[in-house]
């Protein structure tokens, strides 16, 4: 069953949607969603997966950050702290059972390991699932930067690029959302520990029509040195979801998904 | 004592409205204002409630700062809701029960307006049992492809634009694009909308053929509709955008009489160098004017 509140942070009121089984077994996980119009490609998969996981007993929770989703406030008060804040000073007053899992998709994963010491100090983490995770920052921004450039290329006259307008100190619209040079300087500063996953239970899903791994998430997955016996690294066949409006099919995923949080794993 | 800021937060503080929609949960976000006036935000295409780039959230807040409330939810299937994607005849079906809903959990709002973006524009437009319930719509690029305005919108607008464009030049002076292909796709498009100069059936109306992945006859109930409707009509254009072209162009080739009988309670505005879903923060604050304009025009009251 699904549910939301709206929470009061630091700036305003931030959503935070809920999926719970009316008989509850204490499992929980926290989604941590992609970012801009990826979230909302994505939404749909999370509650898919929630309504299953709620089905047999989870509850899930997704938080819509200060300015992003159904929360109040611009994309342009976006603020990696202020999120952190809102988020850990929501953890200490819900009291969630622990372990509490952990979903990160895309952009997520990297807010995730920015931000994972002070979560620590709120909850005991438990399963670790990462849905195709961006954990490079400068790879983030320049994918990010490229509609920019995209759009770029349908003006007549040579316009500067989105790094070179935030490098003054001047706020970028990409594709209707607001990038500020100040969200721009907190991921040019995150500086991702992958070496902070390594002792925990961690299922990495690639989604990929190449027959192998990217090398990059090779790299990555190596970083982390995770336990071989407990966790893993799959290259799942299926499109991008986070790049498509329309529906896709992607059960594959939401079937491993289940698979490695409801199974019999040390946590 | 509350802080009067804390009371002025509280009060700004959204509601959660369950929905069942065809009995699937939905959860719908209400934004409170201070008049009797509503805005049911019907979603297009496979949007999430929030809308793209969160279009529909920025427009609740903005009408709640002209004192008027909202509603916005997501269609079964789509973002949190439950159930499995459909299209917007599907949604158009789906509507009065979803407005019902909101008018029994708001009964202080005494007039409901619907705001539709692309097919859900088309989707408000196309149920009959629903548009009396109204007080109003706003519509905002609506979703009226046929065969032959495509075609013609095609030719006039697509391609016409392309010639102007540097992309389009810088592309076929470095040998990225394929100018034979391009050139018979136009001829294509060029001849089809020749063949269907004059199409006209027998009441006078363009013949309105669906294009290729539409099985729907929805153009003319749509248009049937919109003639029938005698309360204020908000169409909104985005000057940058091939669905709203296309649309003007349906419109334009309508006969005088039904045309007429459109412009009567249509207040047609276009949306300067906006794309479709007025994705630039200048191109949207330009919609909110719009919107506000008509507003205080029709619902001053």
């Amino acid at each position: 069953m699904i549910n939301a509140e709206y929470q009061q942070g630091q700036l305003g009121w931030w959503l935070m949607t809920r999926w719970q089984s009316t008989t509850p077994n204490g499992q929980t996980l926290l989604i941590l969603p992609p970012f801009a119009e990826e979230a909302n490609r994505s939404r749909r998969l999370f509650s898919e997966l929630c309504q299953q996981l709620a089905a047999n007993g989870w509850t899930c929770y997704l938080p819509d950050f200060y300015g992003t989703g159904d929360s109040q406030g611009d994309f342009s008060d976006s603020d990696l702290n202020l999120w952190q804040q809102d988020l850990c000073q929501w953890l200490e007053s819900a009291k969630l059972p622990q372990p509490v899992h952990l979903l990160a998709c895309r952009f997520g994963a990297l807010q995730l390991l920015g931000m994972w010491p002070a979560l620590m100090q709120q909850i005991k983490p438990g399963k670790l699932l990462l849905w195709q995770p961006q954990l490079d920052c400068q790879k983030f921004l320049q994918q990010l930067f490229r509609q920019h450039q995209a759009s770029n290329l349908l003006q007549a006259e040579k316009a500067p690029s989105a790094s070179q307008l935030l490098d003054k100190d001047l706020a970028v619209d990409i594709a209707g959302y607001s990038i500020t040079p100040k969200f721009y300087r907190q991921i040019n500063a995150l500086k991702p520990d992958l070496s902070q996953w390594q002792h925990h239970t961690l299922c990495w899903l690639e989604l990929s029509t190449l027959p192998q791994l990217p090398i990059p998430a090779t790299n990555a997955w190596l970083q982390i040195d995770a336990d071989a016996a407990t966790s893993s690294q799959k290259l799942l066949a299926l499109p991008a979801f986070w790049l498509q409006q329309e529906p896709l099919p992607v059960a594959l995923l939401i079937q491993e998904s289940l698979q490695f949080l409801e199974g019999d794993q040390h946590d | 004592m509350t802080e009067p800021s804390q009371l002025a937060l509280e009060h700004s503080k959204p509601k959660l409205l369950p929905l069942s929609i065809a009995g699937n949960r939905s959860l719908g976000i209400f934004v409170e204002g201070q008049s009797d006036i509503a805005v049911l935000l019907v979603s297009g295409g496979a949007q999430v409630r929030a809308g793209s780039h969160r279009m529909q959230q920025q427009l609740a807040s903005y009408l709640q700062q002209q004192q008027i409330s909202s509603l916005r939810f997501d269609f079964p299937g789509y973002g949190d809701a439950e159930g499995q994607p459909a299209d917007f005849i599907q949604h158009a079906q789906w509507l009065p029960e979803i407005l019902t809903a909101a008018q029994q959990a708001q009964p202080q709002i005494r007039r409901w307006l619907l705001f539709g973006l692309c097919d859900g524009a088309s989707a408000i437009l196309l149920n009959q049992q629903l548009l009396p319930q109204t007080a109003g719509l706003i519509l905002l690029n609506p979703w009226c492809r046929a065969e032959q305005n495509h075609a013609k919108t095609m030719v006039r607008f697509y391609y016409w634009q392309r010639l102007w464009s540097a992309e389009f030049w810088q592309k076929l002076l470095s040998g990225r694009s394929q100018p034979l292909q391009s050139l018979q796709q136009f001829l294509q498009y060029w001849w089809q909308a020749r063949a269907n100069l004059n199409p006209k059936n027998a009441n006078g109306s363009p013949d309105l053929q669906p294009t290729q992945g539409s099985n729907q006859q929805f153009l003319p109930a749509m248009l049937h509709n919109w003639q029938q409707y005698a309360k204020p009509v908000l169409l909104a254009l985005s000057e940058n955008d091939l669905t709203a072209q296309e649309c003007a162009s349906l419109l334009a080739e309508l006969p005088a009489t039904q045309r007429q009988q459109i412009a009567r309670h249509t207040t047609t505005k276009t949306v300067a160098k906006a794309n479709h879903t007025c994705s630039d923060a200048t191109h949207f604050l330009q919609l909110q004017r719009v919107i506000k304009d008509w507003l205080l025009q029709n619902f001053s009251q």
